[in-house]
């Protein structure tokens, strides 16, 4: 079995067993998993800062694209 | 064919079994299942992560195809404005991402899609390269942001 393929039938038992599994998914795919002892507010503020991080990584390699 | 049958039966065992226990462990004892906000939150990662993936194919194609400038001229005419076009859907994205995280907007996923439609994918190859070892270096990049490009629709093209 193909990593695509076992996301897809991972993906497939998500749509069948309910939204904690599409969690668990992105913590296998990405390797973000909630932390012992971390709460969900501690998570999601976490991840959050991950996104703002990452948004200003994709702003700077634009520009660097866009200017050539 | 008895063999064939045996071997359906196991594989389907198996997935039964993998399905009952995803299925345990999402409402076990003890472990409340995760609130909407955490399925939001690792749901924008993902489509971060994939962003940044596409971002990253893109730097790396881009480095690849600047070395073709003086070289082969008129294939980095061709695919030099493809990826600037595909970089300024995936910032406009990710920008869409980042929204959804911070106010809860809801149109993050089309501009997600829009990144995979930005361009016609099958004009992203290495045709036209004369140099051979050149040729290799920019199907090998262009390879990784087709990959990403073509996931997008897979991963992200109907409701999840």
């Amino acid at each position: 079995m193909t990593t695509t393929q076992l996301i897809a039938f991972l993906i497939g038992l998500s749509a069948q067993y309910g939204p904690g599994l599409v969690k668990d998914i992105a913590n296998l795919i990405h390797g973000n998993p909630m932390q012992p002892g971390e709460t969900e507010a501690d998570y999601i503020a976490r991840i959050g800062a991950q996104i703002d991080a990452d948004a200003a990584n994709i702003a700077a390699q634009d520009k660097a694209i866009q200017e050539g | 064919m008895k063999l064939q049958s045996k071997y359906l039966a196991s594989a389907l065992a198996m997935v039964m079994l993998v399905g009952i226990g995803c299925r345990h462990n999402s409402t076990a004892a003890g472990q409340p299942p995760p609130s909407a906000a955490v399925v939001t939150i690792a749901t924008l990662l993902d489509a971060d992560h994939t962003c940044l993936t596409v971002e990253d194919s893109l730097t790396a194609a881009d480095h690849a195809i600047d070395q073709l400038k003086t070289s082969d001229p008129e294939y980095y005419a061709k695919v030099g404005p493809l990826i600037k076009k595909i970089s300024a859907a995936n910032n406009l994205a990710e920008q869409k991402i980042k929204l959804a995280k911070d106010n809860g907007a809801t149109d993050w996923k089309p501009a997600l899609l829009a990144v995979a439609s930005s361009v016609n994918v099958s004009d992203l190859s290495a045709a036209g390269v004369k140099n051979p070892t050149s040729q290799l270096i920019v199907s090998a990049s262009l390879a990784s942001l087709v990959g990403i490009l073509n996931s997008i629709t897979t991963n992200f093209g109907s409701a999840k």
